[in-house]
């Protein structure tokens, strides 16, 4: 069983990766070739 | 072309093997082309969000366990357990004579039953599929659900007013907010927990169909419309924004037939609906409030009528008169109308909520019951920094980014985020109406920016790649213009700005996660301290009493308190109260306010008069609890003089100070709180080194040692003295 800490852990991990995602989301979008679809 | 721009690319990948290379090298080992990554990736961040939504609200169920939080979600969860019991009609038709003795409360048309109603259709969908759980698991983490839900609609809510890329930064955004969080993290089983994803899915489908002009989508912002009218009072809000949105498009020249056709629609349907909640009744035609949306309804209706005689007319000259005179008739009819409506009372005035709404000043001067509470304070600088961080200076850039990108979409989120702040600023509680459109405004503008810097990584990508192809002539001269307009270090500039806008964002995150855990996931109906070797101490005595009272008085025992443990008292104590937190009859919180600010006989006289056999008073001087009743006081008494002129404030400050040491009025001295809360006080030690009946709440050693009780003996004290419960005596034999 998780405690709060370990929670708080895995909610810092997880909001940080989805912006990393959210970043990467932007960078494909950017693609010239996915402009063209 | 592009069988001679690949072997340029996996060169100038080979050579610079940059981070963002490396971690796409992934997405080409896997052979996926730029749509599916962007699907894929799209997905997994909307999943993920759904899920990071609902764990970062359970901070309090891990802490301490799965209960039901606060004051207002007692009674929520009392009125969805009895409307699974007994069914819907049973819940709607619902005199509850346990509370507002001797008065009672008709439950199904004093609520909006919106919350109960959800809670229940889950828990029996649940029961349904075979899921035994309790009803309180269902009420508690309706919330987080429905915060989940959230991230989804206000994906396509950026998505309508932007693009994908900012619904998806807008998702992310409100999924941790801490302005949103405050007010659904697991056991906050409140109206909010459910109106702000209604609010925000009425926007969202009436914007839809303002820019489709779409009759399927009016219709569903109906009925979004319908299910906010059911779940909160704060609908009131989208009636006036919705028809201020519309009058402000007529005004800038954007009347189109799609505005018509979604104003309409979501107008008459959405009124139709609403009548249907008892609650709010024939209110869309008889409230002032609601006056401004029928209005616009007429206006609108005018706007149609003269585009079409425009039409008719040929004649310009003929159509300017027929205007004017419309115009003219129109305002004059409309003024009329309102003015015979009000003097008539058919239309009634704003109510005090709605002023003190408007003028942060109003409910201090007129309505202390509303200026009591906490949460309708003004808000601190502080508390918006606390709770939107980053979004704080990203909101005016996304205001730049929708001036600049002005469509009838964007006008309507500047015009919900200025509107919505105001109103944040007013109060506090409403910061939460904000937050989606903060959210919303600041995705756009961290969407924007990182667009445009990884466009510029990508386009230099293509110059590299078109300066190495030895190709025609013509293609060598494009790209040299390319490198001309190209500033120096332009990608390497893109990426110091994105690693900054990444490090922003990490920052948000693990400030939500902070506040989320530390601030805003604590129940109030347990309550904990740090000790002196830095253990968590748990302070459990609002339970203990309320169980008390359950197990240890007649079930027809009738309770006083202050109105803010009324709700607890019904719900977990099972007795009937004299007031709870619905505060609809001002008079009787008055009474029950000049019971506590009087002396014990007079008090007693009341309490006789309303059959009173216990009475409750929460007192934090031994632990240093803050919030208890001797904090509270001076609004007893601003609330019982407002109906009592007997009560006078002044009576218990001395030279404007509220003092409960030795300095202290000799009212305030020999009140009935002040009485209740330090009886046998003075015998007490409560901190090494300070004299016995040291008030650790406030900081000083009480003034009257020697309480002596007259019509009231101590029945029950909890284990740390937080809430104290007295026996009120019979009356003595008259012989």
């Amino acid at each position: 069983m998780i405690d709060d800490q370990d929670l708080g852990f895995i909610a810092n991990f997880l909001g940080i990766f989805i912006f990393a995602l959210v970043i990467a989301y932007h960078y494909v979008t950017a693609d010239p070739k996915y402009e063209a679809t | 072309m592009g069988g001679k721009s690949e072997p340029a690319k996996s060169e100038s990948m080979a050579t610079k093997p940059d981070l963002l290379n490396t971690s796409f090298f992934s997405f080409k080992s896997l052979k996926l082309k730029t749509k599916q990554q962007e699907l894929l990736l799209r997905i997994s961040i909307l999943g993920l969000v759904y899920i990071l939504a609902f764990i970062a609200r359970l901070f309090s169920v891990l802490r301490y366990e799965s209960m039901i939080h606060e004051f207002d979600p007692y009674f929520n969860y009392r009125t969805t357990l009895f409307l699974t019991e007994k069914g819907f009609y049973e819940f709607w038709n619902w005199f509850d004579s346990e509370s507002w003795y001797p008065l009672g409360r008709i439950i199904g048309g004093t609520l909006y039953p919106g919350l109960m109603v959800t809670a229940a259709l889950i828990y029996w969908t649940l029961r349904f599929l075979r899921f035994f759980v309790h009803i309180r698991e269902v009420c508690v983490l309706t919330a987080p659900f429905f915060a989940s839900n959230t991230t989804l609609v206000a994906y396509f809510f950026g998505k309508e007013l932007w693009d994908t890329g900012a619904g998806l930064v807008a998702a992310v955004l409100i999924a941790i907010c801490p302005g949103y969080i405050s007010r659904s993290v697991a056991g906050s089983y409140d109206n909010e927990a459910v109106a702000i994803f209604a609010l925000l899915l009425t926007f969202y489908l009436f914007v839809k169909a303002v820019n489709t002009g779409s009759l399927a989508w009016a219709l569903a912002s109906a009925f979004g419309y319908f299910y906010m009218v059911s779940a909160w009072g704060g609908y009131v809000f989208i009636i006036n924004l919705v028809p201020l949105y519309v009058l402000v498009l007529l005004i800038t020249g954007r009347y189109s037939m799609r505005l018509y056709i979604a104003y309409n629609c979501m107008y008459i349907l959405g009124m139709l609906l609403a009548m249907q909640i008892r609650f709010v009744g024939f209110q869309h035609v008889q409230s002032g409030e609601h006056m401004g949306a029928m209005g616009v309804f007429l206006l609108m209706q005018v706007f149609y009528f003269l585009d079409w005689v425009k039409y008719q007319l040929n004649d310009t000259k003929l159509f300017q008169t027929f205007l004017r005179i419309t115009v003219t008739s129109a305002i004059l009819v409309g003024g009329v109308a309102v003015g015979v409506g009000t003097a008539s009372g058919y239309i009634s005035p704003w109510t005090g909520r709605f002023y003190s709404l408007l003028d942060p000043t109003y409910a201090k001067d007129h309505i202390p019951i509303i200026a009591s509470v906490s949460e309708h304070q003004p808000t601190a600088w502080s508390s918006f920094m606390f709770d939107y961080h980053i979004l704080l200076f990203l909101f005016p850039a996304g205001l730049y980014f929708c001036f600049k990108r002005l469509t009838d979409a964007t006008i309507f989120i500047v015009m919900y985020g200025l509107t919505s702040l105001y109103f944040a600023g007013v109060m506090v509680r409403l910061i939460l109406v904000a937050t989606p459109a903060v959210c919303l405004i600041s995705a756009i503008a961290v969407s924007a920016t990182i667009k445009n810097l990884t466009s510029l990584l990508r386009t230099k990508q293509k110059v590299s790649q078109t300066g190495s192809t030895k190709g025609a002539g013509s293609s060598k001269a494009s790209s040299k213009v390319t490198l001309d307009q190209s500033q120096p270090f332009q990608k390497n500039g893109a990426i110091a700005l994105l690693v900054g806008v990444f490090y922003l964002l990490s920052r948000y995150a693990i400030h939500c996660t902070w506040v989320t855990a530390e601030a805003y996931s604590s129940p109030s109906i347990v309550l904990a301290a740090r000790g002196a070797h830095g253990n968590r101490i748990i302070f459990d005595d609002y339970r203990e009493a309320y169980y008390w009272l359950r197990q240890n008085t007649a079930t027809d025992a009738k309770i006083m308190s202050w109105w803010d443990y009324g709700y607890q008292i019904t719900a977990m104590g099972n007795r009937t109260v004299i007031v709870d937190n619905n505060t609809w009859n001002n008079t009787h919180i008055a009474t029950v306010g000049r019971a506590m600010s009087s002396y014990e006989d007079d008090a007693y006289d009341i309490m006789r008069s309303l059959d009173v056999n216990y009475v409750l008073v929460v007192f934090g001087g031994v632990t240093g609890y803050s919030s208890d009743d001797i904090n509270k006081f001076l609004w007893m008494v601003r609330i019982g003089g407002g109906v009592f002129p007997v009560i006078k404030e002044p009576d218990y400050l001395v030279n404007g100070e509220f003092r409960v040491d030795k300095g202290a009025s000799p009212k305030m001295l020999n009140c009935l709180m002040y009485k209740l809360c330090y009886y046998r006080f003075g015998e007490l030690t409560t901190e090494y080194g300070k004299p016995p009946g040291y008030d650790r709440a406030r900081g000083v050693e009480i003034g009257n040692k020697d309480i002596k009780l007259e019509h009231l003996e101590e029945a029950y004290t909890t284990s740390n003295w937080i809430v104290r419960i007295y026996r009120v005596k019979p009356p003595t034999n008259r012989l």
